[in-house]
């Protein structure tokens, strides 16, 4: 046992899996006080002193598996997630990347991966993404369409909301999720009486395409239960089919064989008769 | 006549080939992005008439590609529905977009939705999405009723009350297609009931029997979406079986076959005896 079996062997380890847990955990409470101004104020150093520890526990952790497991490691699309979490809290956060100071927070995901509970549930989210994709293009493409269409007819009315063509996607993003948009509407109407027809369009037209992307995701998790179950009852049915129907053939096969034996014997007198 | 038959077949096989699809949906991705580009005021000032070129040069291949798939397929070209779709959407682009005609200068951007008829997964979507309609159909114009008779109903009730929101039909319904979706109904709701007190029985009754209908729509959609998909999942096992079952019924039957022959052959010796 060289030196990488043990190390493999020691990140492999319940235990050591369970330090890692209480660890992300312990991390999650000291980064939620890290928000609150009166902690920072009073235990504002032990809060950063504890929060560097737990960072160098998770770096010593990643580099005792890389260690372990050298290029495989970066097969796991988990350990890649946990790669690149631990090194955006190492980037120093100063100057224009301090917005990968409130980033380190993302460190507390490291439980998805290190829960397989956790991990089991985010793949089945995953597996619902290739059923959408398609419907989500056709919702992108739909949206793009109407955009283009609302700012050339209203963004002379209302350029708040349809000015250009960004203003245009937000505010049409707004409309399918519904929110206030007889507001939007009722300004724009004011001024062109007609464009009712685009919304009322619009708004069955996208809501019909996030339904079905509801559905689709919905189905690919049904699809996995319901229509799993029916085909495996359908499968074994066929199964016992099968096996019925050697039985059938065998015992056909069986009459076969006691006719042709029949035969022979009524034959057998026959031919050791005298004449013929 | 039958001078033209290679070239309608040599038209029909470049239309469909693989490369000559792809650059169609180049040219369409590359369309919808100048489209885009023409909303922008600053682009254009300074590239208006280079992005107008663009737009008409595409426009012209997109006639060209049109004309060559009518010219390869014939009059077959107008049983598929796609192809009149794209009739329709190049044919608009095509009507000069002057007076009164000028909103359909707008319209152009439709030709962005031939990726839908370009792509073949877009198009199975599209075709999947179509299919749930006619299961939609019938609760659907139950709600167009119920919104229809809810609407003169308004406007006789409330017309003189609330005239912003129900002087006429017209208004009433766009009010009561809005009171549907959820969106703001109290403020409508409470400026009327501020006159008429007893009209909050008729924004519950609607938006009970409204909402109802909707979710029935809903329904309608998810339960043939489902249906499709389990189905297609079942009958694709069925047949993997019902080709086993076949293979072993053929089996058995050659058997009892050939038992058959024997048992007759066995008959005709008894008979030949017996006399």
């Amino acid at each position: 046992m060289n030196h990488r079996d043990r190390v493999r062997a020691l990140v492999e380890h319940r235990r050591f899996q369970q330090f890692i847990i209480w660890v992300i955990v312990v991390n999650a409470v000291t980064l939620g006080l890290e928000t609150s101004q009166r902690m920072v104020r009073d235990f504002g150093g032990a809060l950063h002193v504890a929060d560097r520890v737990m960072l160098g526990i998770f770096v010593v952790e990643l580099g005792l598996r890389l260690y372990a497991f050298r290029w495989r490691f970066f097969r796991d699309s988990w350990n890649v997630f946990d790669f690149v979490i631990v090194v955006i809290a190492l980037i120093p956060a100063t100057g224009p990347f301090s917005v990968l100071r409130a980033l380190r927070v993302l460190r507390v995901l490291r439980l998805i991966s290190a829960v397989p509970a956790m991990r089991r549930v985010v793949n089945g989210l995953l597996a619902a993404v290739p059923g959408m994709a398609s419907i989500g293009a056709l919702l992108g493409l739909i949206i793009y369409v109407a955009a283009v269409m609302a700012t050339k007819l209203f963004g002379q009315i209302s350029p708040r909301y349809f000015g250009d063509l960004g203003t245009t996607l937000f505010t049409l993003f707004q409309t399918m999720t519904g929110e206030a948009w007889p507001d939007i509407a009722r300004e724009v109407m004011a001024a062109a009486p007609l464009a009712w027809i685009f919304f009322v369009i619009y708004i069955l037209i996208s809501s019909f395409a996030v339904l079905n992307l509801f559905i689709a995701v919905i189905v690919s998790g049904m699809e996995k239960t319901v229509t799993s179950d029916l085909v495996q009852a359908e499968e074994q049915h066929a199964a016992d089919q099968a096996a019925s129907d050697q039985l059938i053939l065998a015992e056909v096969r069986a009459l076969r064989r006691e006719v042709a034996e029949l035969r022979e014997e009524r034959k057998e007198p026959v031919n050791e008769g005298p004449a013929r | 006549m039958s001078g033209t038959a290679p070239a309608r077949a040599w038209a029909r096989a470049l239309v469909e080939r693989r490369g000559f699809q792809r650059l169609v949906i180049a040219l369409i991705v590359f369309n919808a992005v100048t489209l885009g580009l023409e909303t922008s005021q600053r682009m254009m000032a300074e590239y208006g008439s280079l992005l107008h070129v663009l737009d008409r040069a595409t426009l012209a291949v997109f006639v060209v590609e049109l004309l060559l798939r009518f010219y390869g397929n014939g009059w077959r070209f107008f049983r598929d529905p796609w192809s009149i779709f794209d009739l329709l959407v190049i044919g608009i682009a095509l009507v000069p977009a002057a007076g009164p005609l000028s909103v359909l200068r707008t319209l152009r951007v439709l030709r962005v939705l031939r990726l839908v008829s370009a792509v073949p997964s877009m198009r199975r979507v599209v075709s999947g999405l179509l299919a749930a309609v006619p299961g939609m159909a019938s609760v659907a114009s139950l709600l167009a009723l119920v919104i229809f008779v809810a609407g003169v109903m308004a406007t006789k009730l409330f017309g003189g009350i609330a005239p912003v929101y129900f002087g006429d039909l017209g208004t009433s319904l766009f009010t009561l297609f809005q009171i549907m979706t959820g969106e703001a109904w109290p403020d409508v709701a409470r400026e009327v009931m501020a006159q008429a007190p007893l009209a909050w029985i008729f924004f519950v009754v609607y938006i009970l029997v409204s909402s109802f209908a909707v979710l029935n729509l809903f329904i309608a959609v998810v339960v043939s979406g489902m249906e499709d998909s389990v189905t297609t999942d079942l009958a694709e096992a069925e047949e993997r079986n019902a080709a086993a079952q076949a293979r072993s019924d053929a089996l058995i039957l050659e058997e009892v076959r050939a038992l058959r022959a024997e048992v007759a052959e066995l008959r005709r010796e008894t008979s030949r005896e017996s006399p």
